[in-house]
Order: structure tokens, then C-alpha cells, then sequence
């Protein structure tokens, strides 16, 4: 049985783990479409679910979701095809007796991570200074300011480097931080590690304040994401948090970032 | 006072806001589309009580508000460029974070439920949160995997739209529609048991039900106009399956759809709106729906006072 990847085939994090997996006897499928592969989700009355996901007959024991990526929909027919792709991936993954890192839940089909919620839910969580706004601006608390777009997190730049021409009409989020304090960490499944360190382990201290946020991740499905605090003896506090790491994020450390992955898709 | 969002082309949305001036009830109403050409946010994470909205020369503080109304809607892809659809995204993105996390009592929050693009995970979710039965289901792109259901239905199958885009719940006709099964390859499509008998929409708000039953001569009921509705009380298990629903998906005002097998009497949970079109049902209530709309508002503002 092999492992599917929901994804795009120039996904480098994809490609990158499928390689690692082969080297150690485990087939996968980097699968965008539905062409190769049959799916059925199965309900009775009383809710009982049953899922068959396989390609050539042979069913998946894993899936990473990795999301799909619409193509730009030209007409009201491709719009209504990608909604029902998108719908039936959703019940299919969400509801895939088997484990699957990312899985869909009632709160988006990626992992729907967002800082505002884990402080609702984890009570004492302190957010770094940030601002949603239609123009970058520079929040007080931090010695740099670092700007994205809040429709696809992407990065802008340096509050410092950017002039008001290289904004376009959208919506960003301004972060304040303190470059000496951030630290990036990966969840993969059971595993936390500090991609910000040589060896990649939490320490201690760290790790047991983030029990409460980790959990919280958990509950809501996130088995691979990235998150950004600053943490000193002043404390802890939250920059982003993120359900698509990237291969180069956790490069240095791949091979035990992949082999968690693999152990939490085989177990 | 109350804060209200939403899109001024929005009929639902209007008649909320009748049904606030009608009660008396102060309220400042924003326009999405008005916001998205000219408008400005500020919402800063830590602090979302100093959150404000600017528009038209307006500042619109969310720590002034009591209580806030929205239907909040991506308007993206009817941007006329690509600039306003970003801003579009953008808007509604930091907009449903903010009224997803704000001190104040929203219907509502724009992250309390977002099944509803995935309409089998949908109706297995939330039917265990109502302890309710769903009508038997296959989603697939497998054509014998649909010959196999057929033969397991002996009142006939439904097939319509596995996601959010609405379609119309279509009978199917093996003469009309054996031969076009190989195309479910490359999209795959939800066949479901036929349930043969009436519909029923119930609105529930807070702990409040309120519910209709339709006769229609269609079996889509809202294909057509010649349908009966006929307000109902609802047996005591659907009732607080309604109400534990609306706690489950930390969402105040839903709207519930059954269906009720004529032979047996069984009620059917198909799905839940967070974004019910109402109006309809609450003209033929007299107001009753909006009502108690306004009424949890009020009362969540004064449990909020209180604390």
C-alpha cells in the first residue's frame, strides 16, 4: 500500500519527502487530479463512514495533504468542477480511516491555523504586536516589522526596506518582532522540533510552555505546521503560525523531519 | 448600538436591517463593496477592542459596539480588476478573523462552521452533534460503485452537488442517465437514498426554534413556487438536537434542513446554513425569527455587561 500526497507535482516539499519515503521501501503518489485514482466515501444511515481511496486497485494506508491548488477557473463549469473536487477530496480525507497528516476538518481543508483562534482557546497565549490593515504599518514592540499579504501569506518584505509604491491594493499583516528572540519550530505529527538550533531539539522549558498550543494544534488537526514565537525570560510570545512548511524551512534537519512523517503515516 | 456588515445587493441582509429599525435597535450598517473601493481596516491582533473600520469619513470602532450582525460574503470574484479582487480577499480574510475572535456577541462568527463546502463530511459531523439519522450516501467517481448503490435503494436515488455550489437534488433515471455515468470519472458526484416525503426548515437562534414544514410537487422544493408551508412544533429530540447544534458549531443562527419519510415518519438531517436566506420564513412568522435574532443579541450584550 502506498502513500498518497494531495498536491502539486512541483511541490519541492512533496517531491522531496517521496524520494525519502522510496529510499525506504515506501511508494508514494503525488496525485492533482482525479484521473488515476477511484474514490468512494460510503454513508449509512446512522453516520457509519466508508472510505476507498486507490489507484490501480490499490488502496492508500496515508495521505499529506498538501491542499489543491485551483487553476484560475475561466467559466462557471471549471468554478463548479473545482468546488466538487475540492468537496469530495474534503468528506474523503477528512473522514480516511488511515492517518493523514493535515487532515480536513469543520474548520477548513488545510489545517485553518490562525493566531486569533489559538489565543481564544489557549487562555494566556500572548500574540506579538501585529496589524491587519490596507496599508503596512509599523506596530511598536519589536526592532524590525515584517510584512505579508493576508489573502495567501505571502512575504512583502521589511516594513524598513519597503516605500509606499511597492504596495498594491490589498490587505497585510504587519508583525513587529525581535529577530535575537524568534524562534521557528516544525510540529510533524507527535515530533516538535526547533528548527532554529543545530540539533533541532526543544528545550525543555520551551517545550512545556507550548504543551497547551500544541494540543490545541492537535485537537484541530494540524500534523504538520510551523510556528514562529519569540521566547526569552521575558516570555513567550506568537508571530505565525503556518499549515504549508516548506522544504527549505526545515532543510538542515529533512532527514528526521521525513522520517517522523513516514513513522506517523505507517503507524 | 449595533455593528452590521454585509453586501448592500444582499436581500437577506436588507431585510435584517429593516428588522433592526423596525425593533428600534440602533445600528450602523456597512456596505462590502463600498468598503472594499474605499475603505480602510485597522485591526490590531493583541487589542481587537481598538479594531476600527473607516469609511466614507467614518471610524467605526468595534469597542463601540454592543453587539454585531453580519453576513459577511467573498465578493472576490466579482472584482473588475485584480487589485480590488485582492483587496476583496484580503477584506474578507482580516474581516472573519476579527469577528471570529471580537469581545462582543456576532451572528456569526465567520469560523464557527465551514463544513459546508464538503457536504457528506458535513452531514456525518453535524448529525452526530444532533444525534440525527442522514439519508444513506455515496460520493464517487466510480461508476459501478454507483450501480451498487442503486441496487441497495428501493425508493430510488437523488444525485446533486457534493460542495457548496447549489445545484438541484435531480431523481435518477437510469434511461436518462446510465449512459452519462462514465463522465463522473473526472467529477465525482453524491447519489443519496430518496427519502420520500415533506421537507422541513428549522431556524434555530440561540435555544429558540422555529420551523416550517414544505409540501412541494417538485422534488426540489425550491425549483418551485407552488409549494405549502405550514409552521410545525418539532418532536422534542429534533428540537434539542437543533439547539445542541447551534453550541456545537459555536454558531448562534442556523438554518437546519430535514427531510421526513412519509411511510415511516423518520427525520432525515441533510445540512445546516450559517448563512440562511430567511426572510421568507420569517415574514410567514410574523417576525418571530428576526425577533429573536435581535433578542439574543440584546441579551448577550447585557450577560456581557454583567461580567
Amino acid at each position: 500500500m502506498g502513500i498518497l500526497l494531495l498536491g502539486q507535482p512541483n511541490d519541492e516539499t512533496l517531491v522531496r519527502f517521496a524520494a525519502f519515503a522510496e529510499k525506504h521501501g515506501q511508494a508514494c503518489v503525488i496525485a492533482p487530479t482525479w484521473s488515476d485514482l477511484n474514490c468512494s466515501v460510503q454513508v449509512e444511515r446512522t453516520g457509519s463512514v466508508r472510505v476507498r481511496l486507490e489507484k490501480d486497485r490499490t488502496p492508500f494506508q496515508g495521505i499529506i495533504n498538501r491542499g489543491v491548488s485551483p487553476a484560475q477557473p475561466a467559466n462557471a463549469d471549471q468554478i463548479f468542477l473545482e468546488a466538487e473536487s475540492l468537496a469530495t477530496w474534503w468528506s474523503a480525507l477528512a473522514c480516511f480511516p488511515g492517518p493523514v497528516i493535515n487532515r480536513p476538518s469543520r474548520w477548513g481543508f488545510v489545517p485553518h491555523l490562525d493566531l486569533l483562534t489559538l489565543a481564544r482557546l489557549v487562555p494566556g497565549v500572548v500574540l506579538a504586536p501585529a496589524v491587519l490593515s490596507t496599508t503596512p504599518v509599523q506596530p511598536a514592540g519589536g526592532p524590525e516589522v515584517n510584512i505579508h499579504r493576508v489573502r495567501d501569506r505571502s512575504y512583502v518584505g521589511r516594513f524598513s526596506s519597503l516605500s509606499a509604491c511597492d504596495y498594491r491594493r490589498d490587505v497585510y499583516v504587519s508583525t513587529a518582532f525581535d529577530p535575537e528572540r524568534t524562534r521557528a519550530l516544525l510540529l510533524v505529527g507527535q515530533s516538535l522540533f526547533d528548527l532554529s538550533t543545530r540539533t533541532g531539539e526543544v528545550e525543555r522549558e520551551l517545550s512545556e510552555l507550548l504543551v497547551p498550543c500544541v494540543q490545541v494544534l492537535q485537537r484541530r488537526q494540524a500534523t504538520f505546521c510551523s510556528l514562529i514565537v519569540e521566547w526569552n525570560e521575558a516570555g513567550l510570545r506568537f508571530l505565525s503560525l503556518n499549515a504549508f512548511p516548506l522544504y527549505y524551512h526545515y532543510q538542515r534537519l529533512a532527514e528526521r523531519v521525513h522520517q517522523a512523517l513516514l513513522e506517523y503515516l505507517q503507524s | 448600538m449595533i455593528l452590521c456588515l454585509g453586501l448592500a445587493a444582499d436581500e437577506t441582509f436588507l431585510y435584517s436591517l429593516s428588522a433592526l429599525k423596525r425593533a428600534g435597535i440602533p445600528f450602523h450598517a456597512i456596505d462590502l463593496v463600498q468598503l472594499a473601493y474605499g475603505g480602510d481596516i485597522h485591526i490590531p491582533l493583541a487589542d481587537l477592542s481598538s479594531a476600527e473600520i473607516l469609511l466614507h469619513g467614518q471610524r467605526y470602532r468595534l469597542c463601540e459596539y454592543q453587539g454585531a450582525w453580519i453576513r459577511l460574503l467573498d465578493i472576490s470574484a466579482g472584482a473588475p480588476d485584480a487589485d480590488l479582487e485582492h483587496r476583496s480577499q484580503g477584506l474578507y480574510q482580516a474581516l472573519s478573523r476579527m469577528f471570529s475572535a471580537a469581545p462582543l456577541p456576532v451572528i456569526n462568527p465567520p469560523f464557527g462552521e465551514n463544513s459546508n463546502f464538503a457536504k457528506v463530511f458535513h452531514a456525518v459531523t453535524l448529525a452526530a452533534a444532533g444525534k440525527w439519522q442522514i439519508p444513506r450516501s455515496c460520493l464517487t467517481n466510480d461508476r459501478h460503485e454507483v450501480q451498487q448503490f442503486l441496487r441497495t435503494c428501493p425508493d430510488g436515488v437523488i444525485f446533486k452537488g457534493a460542495s457548496a455550489v447549489k445545484t438541484w437534488a435531480t431523481l435518477y433515471d437510469r434511461q436518462a442517465h446510465e449512459e452519462r455515468l462514465p463522465l463522473i470519472k473526472d467529477c465525482p458526484v453524491l447519489f443519496q437514498e430518496r427519502i420520500v416525503g415533506p421537507d422541513v426548515r428549522v431556524h434555530a437562534v440561540g435555544d429558540q426554534v422555529f420551523a416550517e414544514m414544505i409540501t412541494s410537487p417538485d422534488l426540489d422544493y425550491r425549483r418551485v413556487r407552488k409549494n405549502t408551508y405550514r409552521p410545525i412544533s418539532l418532536p422534542t429530540t429534533i428540537a434539542e438536537g437543533c439547539r445542541a447544534l447551534t453550541a456545537f458549531c459555536e454558531t448562534p443562527f442556523l438554518g437546519i434542513d430535514f427531510k421526513v419519510q412519509e411511510k415511516t415518519g423518520e427525520w432525515f438531517f441533510l445540512e445546516a446554513n450559517s448563512l440562511p436566506c430567511y426572510q421568507g420564513y420569517d415574514r410567514r412568522a410574523g417576525g418571530a425569527i428576526s425577533q429573536a435574532i435581535i433578542d439574543w443579541l440584546m441579551a448577550s450584550v447585557r450577560c456581557c455587561s454583567a461580567q
